[in-house]
């Protein structure tokens, strides 16, 4: 595999399971925690 | 009558999941990454995911959680005369149905030739001629085909048994078996895949990138349409899912979750998609570009001439290609059912099996179109005028009506409230900015398109009959349930406090 298409495919590889990844700890931590609520508006970004 | 609801948070975003990943994940994504600059095209590809497939994927889950219910009286609801838009994104949904069902009645079919290659060596004349037994045109129906007829009744079937269990016996069910077995069989093929010689030339070809082409509107208008397309947002199937949601749950991050597992799912099995070719086209000493083909043609004709290569495990590899074809458009088919059927149960206050025989009779009825001689120009027309013309403009109404004529920030303020994180005022201008403007621009542009040429060069006749008629006879379908009563004690007057500006 050429580099330039070895770098292209780590970057998309990188934003969507890096994406799904962070989502998915996000959600289980969230869940251990018991705390489903994101109403407090301080968490906005 | 109470109404269904999932079992678990993972059984909504399974089934999400299922939805969004089709046959287009497979045999769509792949080429259209290849074919409008490579790696390059990830960068707008992913600009489209952010900007519009997560915000409307947000939007969807909210208004079906929020107002309980299919995307007729959920549009409904928010205000009366929207009721239309929803019936409309539901005939769309109807229509796709007919059609969905005869691709997955045709890998099924591929499942049995696999084992023994029964295509032989002319792949193209074995789906076409003898299998397909094409017509001679889109009007010539050419008599129902009864080899085909078999698998296509047991789909059906097996939808109808899966559909009538209901949402948490039946849906979630089948798809916390189907979903995770898709995935393990796609890295089966990936990995056998990337181990053949040549495997390396199919990757360069699709993800070298030619920075060039992202300078192109078309590359841009690529992007948006694969996202868009591939989300399964547009046509109330997650307006239908999201209404079965339970009051204190997550939409945002479930959203993202769906969002990025769907095109986590392209790229993977873009992976195995292109280490074939790759091989394939070293075996026959031609450039990769001239094996590469999307749709049908990729899986009913490229696909089993690649397998009938292969140096080993030819009928394992080719089970398991199809296998994976008929889960992913399988999950999708029961989900598209769903949409129109949440609308009847809802509106009618009908039960599910009166809703189901209902609806899934009628496209029953229409769908022996597509197993007859005629069947692959039919569909190739429905999907094409029903996508590009149905989901497109149900998707930018929808945008535009929620957008500018409701109270987006109190959507926004709901579907914050018990998600794990939440959305910030991004995600409002994009619905009313960037969303209407996109969607917009691929509705205009298809349609300009479609006047100067006729679709694919096909009788003018055939594409007002079928390709026009279709996208009128949802409007007709729109109208028409919109008049019709409800059952009053579920009548889709809302309370003044659920109606906005």
């Amino acid at each position: 595999m050429n580099t330039s298409a070895l770098i292209m495919f780590l970057v998309g590889a990188t934003m969507l399971w890096g994406g799904l990844v962070v989502c998915l700890i996000i959600a289980f931590k969230k869940n251990k925690n018991g705390n489903n609520s994101a109403e407090n508006p301080a968490q906005e970004q | 009558m109470a109404r269904d609801q999932w079992g678990t948070r993972l059984g909504f975003i399974l089934a999400a999941i299922g939805s969004a990943i089709g046959l287009g994940n497979i045999w769509r994504f792949p080429y259209v990454c290849a074919s409008n600059g490579g790696g390059a095209f990830l960068f707008p590809y992913f600009f489209a995911i952010i900007t519009a497939g997560i915000p409307i994927l947000i939007l969807e889950f909210t208004i079906g959680q929020k107002f309980k219910g299919g995307a007729p009286v959920a549009l409904g609801k928010m205000n009366k005369r929207w009721e239309w838009l929803g019936w409309f994104q539901a005939a769309v949904a109807f229509f796709i149905a007919t059609y969905y069902v005869a691709i997955v009645a045709w890998a099924i079919s591929y499942i049995g030739f696999s084992a023994t290659q029964a295509w032989g060596a002319d792949t193209k004349s074995f789906f076409f001629s003898q299998y397909l037994k094409l017509s001679e045109g889109p009007l010539n129906l050419g008599g129902i085909q009864l080899h085909i007829l078999i698998p296509f009744l047991a789909v059906w079937l097996i939808g109808y048994v899966i559909l009538s269990k209901g949402i948490k016996n039946g849906i979630e069910k089948a798809n916390k078996v189907l979903i995770p077995t898709l995935i393990v069989l796609t890295g089966v093929i990936v990995v056998r895949g990337l181990t053949l010689p040549g495997a390396l030339d199919g990757l360069n070809y699709l993800f070298t990138p030619n920075w060039e082409m992202i300078r192109q509107p078309q590359v841009w208008v690529a992007a948006y349409s694969q996202i868009f397309f591939s989300l399964s947002i547009g046509f109330a199937i997650m307006i239908a899912y999201s209404s079965y949601l339970p009051e204190k749950t997550d939409l945002v991050n479930s959203a993202f979750i769906t969002a990025f597992t769907n095109h986590g799912f392209e790229i993977f099995a873009a992976l195995g998609v292109f280490s074939v070719l790759g091989y394939m086209a070293g075996t026959q000493g031609v450039p990769v570009a001239e094996v590469a083909a999307a749709g049908p043609g990729l899986a009913f004709v490229v696909f089993p001439a690649a397998i009938s290569a292969l140096p080993a495990f030819k009928g394992t590899v080719g089970v398991i290609f199809f296998t994976t074809l008929v889960f992913s458009g399988f999950t999708s088919f029961i989900s598209i059912i769903e949409a129109f059927t949440t609308g009847v149960i809802d509106k009618f206050n009908l039960s599910r099996q009166k809703a189901l025989n209902l609806c899934m009779g009628c496209s029953f009825v229409i769908s022996f179109a597509f197993v007859t001689g005629a069947g692959l120009y039919i569909l190739d027309i429905l999907d094409y005028f029903i996508n590009n013309f149905g989901i497109v403009l149900g998707g930018v109404l929808e945008v535009i009506l929620v957008g500018w004529f409701f109270d987006l920030e109190g959507l926004r303020t709901h579907a914050n409230r018990y998600s794990d994180f939440a959305v910030g005022k991004w995600w409002t201008y994009m619905i009313k900015f960037v969303t209407p403007l996109v969607l917009g621009f691929m509705f205009i542009q298809n349609f300009i398109q479609n006047i100067k040429a006729p679709y694919e060069g096909y009788p003018l006749n055939a594409l007002l009959m079928i390709g026009w008629g279709a996208f009128a006879l949802c409007f007709v379908f729109g109208f028409v349930f919109y008049l019709m009563k409800g059952d009053p004690s579920v009548m889709l007057q809302p309370g003044k406090e659920e109606v906005s500006k």
